[in-house]
């Protein structure tokens, strides 16, 4: 518990840190706080797609295992599903880099 | 020989041996094509065609790799979610350094870099519809 808080106090003020040292002409604040979101953000997004295609692929190889015949349409479905997925991932991407690099809300 | 047995024989000398993932992958390349050609037709070099045609080739490239692999990995019997994560974080990594190159240094159009990205999902949404649609025949 003491390791994970370390961890993850000493990437917020990476995070920080960094966010500071390339805001120029923006508030300390609101640069520190993107930089936290979209690390946050992308965290989940990756974390959460990374998730979504290791249960795709188990019920994928559970499928082809119970019924070996079925395993050419099974592989179909699980490519284009862990496109989808992947299109997620990479969405978020963009948002996040987005509001680091191209935000609009603070000009 | 028609064009597409031309591409389908290109596909599998590159490695897709399966016949249905030769086939998505087949159309997305001409779906990229088509992208591409339509964007330097109607908007010429202009930066938002630039943007479009960047990242519809980026979506290809990731697709291209997901389904080189992906039809493999239901019968891969170790190691198979190791693998796929390995590969997905490092697709990420080299997608996320060029869509930071277009956005940032290339100042690109984000709504068609989108729209670019966008084309592995018209493929895989116009793949389901039509496989729907042959089987409403069927039935």
């Amino acid at each position: 518990m003491r390791k994970a808080l370390l961890v993850v106090v000493n990437t917020m003020a990476l995070v920080l840190a960094a966010s500071a040292a390339f805001a120029a002409g923006v508030a300390p604040e609101v640069a520190a706080a993107t930089a936290t979101a979209t690390a946050i953000g992308m965290a989940i997004a990756a974390a959460g797609c990374g998730i979504g295609q290791g249960l795709g692929l188990k019920a994928a190889c559970e499928g082809t295992a119970r019924n070996p015949e079925a395993g050419g349409k099974i592989t179909v479905t699980l490519i284009l599903g862990l496109a989808f997925i992947e299109s997620l991932a990479i969405y978020a991407l963009v948002v996040n880099l987005i509001l680091l690099f191209a935000n609009p809300l603070i000009g | 020989m028609t064009i597409n047995k031309k591409v389908e024989s290109f596909l599998h000398r590159r490695g897709f041996t399966h016949p249905d993932v030769r086939n998505l992958v087949r159309n997305q390349l001409y779906l990229v094509t088509g992208t591409c050609l339509f964007a330097a037709i109607a908007f010429g070099f202009a930066p938002w065609a630039l943007a479009l045609a960047a990242g519809a080739v980026l979506a290809t490239f990731n697709f291209w790799s997901l389904a080189k692999f992906g039809q493999h990995l239901a019968y891969m019997r170790r190691g198979a979610v190791v693998s796929l994560l390995i590969r997905f974080y490092g697709r990420m990594l080299l997608s996320g350094l060029v869509i930071y190159g277009l956005i940032v240094w290339g100042q690109c159009s984000i709504a068609a870099l989108l729209a670019g990205l966008s084309t592995v999902v018209v493929n895989a949404i116009f793949w389901g519809v039509a496989g729907f649609r042959q089987k409403a025949k069927e039935a």
